[in-house]
């Protein structure tokens, strides 16, 4: 399933956005602490940097503010995904694929067994999966990433 | 497309990259460049047979004509050649530094704080082994995983390091 290698993405995007923007700190000479926290915040830096850039002609910064800005669209939009589930489904996410817990860790902690918890995570999947091929938004907001990465 | 391999030359190359580029900052902070009146004054010192520069076309015989036009060109033209020199090798080893600490800030925690005590740092290889509490062959295994991290960020952002894709392939 798609939104399954999306969700496993999570922590490489947040990653990648954390170091897009420590770059960007070290490209525009900016004093402030190394980012972090949660897609929120990091957007604030995010906003800041950018406007730090307004006043600069350089291809590499541009290349990385774009790329920045991507990860975050792309992280915001998973993070709307994952808030717009019953908060049920929204626990089972957050253990399997935010906290990264292996499926018998993430029975243990909801007292349930092996095999109910992966019909849990089939139905969190299927239903993600529903509203993420309906949204056509989503898609061109990773069919623009891919386009990006293949300059 | 050879990324790993690449990515474990910039590593080994990191510490070499990062004094390369603090030398020619060095350099070129205090680079002087050529005046002109130094350049007039080369000119028209006779020196020896191999040592003449070439400013005057054949068709005409005013030679000082065409040395008072251009001598100032060749001034700029040396001072912007060194220049070129210098920012060309300056941008090889940044764009290697500045991709070798991007693809560490981008991997998880712990491979995060392993590479950069590893790498960024320059500890030894017992000095990493003891302060995450691995053994050798457990280090190598990380780091191993970590290159690999690494190198697929590589093969999706080259382009934005500025390398080329005939760079990541494979000489053999």
């Amino acid at each position: 399933m798609m939104i399954e290698k999306l969700l496993e993405s999570y922590e490489l995007y947040k990653n990648e956005l954390e170091a897009d923007l420590y770059l960007l700190q070290t490209m525009l000479q900016q004093d402030m602490p190394e980012p972090s926290g949660d897609t929120i915040e990091l957007g604030r830096v995010l906003k800041h940097l950018k406007g730090c850039a307004d006043f600069i002609n350089d291809a590499a910064v541009d290349h990385r503010l774009k790329h920045a800005e991507l990860r975050f669209r792309q992280l915001s939009y998973l993070d709307w995904l994952v808030r717009s589930r019953a908060s049920e489904e929204q626990e089972v996410i957050k253990a399997l694929w935010l906290d990264r817990l292996s499926l018998s860790e993430a029975s243990d902690r909801f007292y349930i067994s092996k095999s109910s918890m992966y019909r849990k995570k089939q139905e969190v999947l299927s239903a993600l999966e529903a509203v993420f091929s309906s949204d056509r938004t989503a898609q061109t907001l990773w069919n623009e990433m891919e386009q990006t990465e293949t300059i | 497309m050879d990324s790993v391999k690449k990515v474990k030359e910039m590593m080994r190359s990191y510490p070499a990259n990062v004094a390369r580029m603090k030398e020619l900052e060095q350099e070129m902070a205090q680079f002087i460049p050529i005046t002109a009146s130094e350049v007039l004054e080369m000119l028209t010192f006779p020196g020896k047979s191999g040592d003449e520069v070439r400013v005057q076309k054949q068709r005409s015989n005013n030679r000082i004509f065409y040395i008072a036009t251009s001598y100032r060109r060749l001034a700029w033209l040396i001072n912007h050649k060194t220049e070129r020199e210098m920012t060309k090798e300056y941008e090889k080893a940044a764009k290697a530094v500045e991709f070798i600490r991007y693809a560490i800030r981008a991997l998880p925690c712990f491979y995060r704080d392993l590479m950069t005590y590893d790498i960024l740092e320059g500890r030894r290889w017992a000095e990493v082994c003891e302060r995450f509490s691995l053994s050798g062959a457990e280090f190598s295994r990380k780091k191993e995983e970590a290159v690999k991290r690494m190198a697929k960020t590589l093969e999706r952002q080259y382009q934005y390091f500025g390398f080329r894709k005939e760079e990541l392939c494979d000489d053999d």
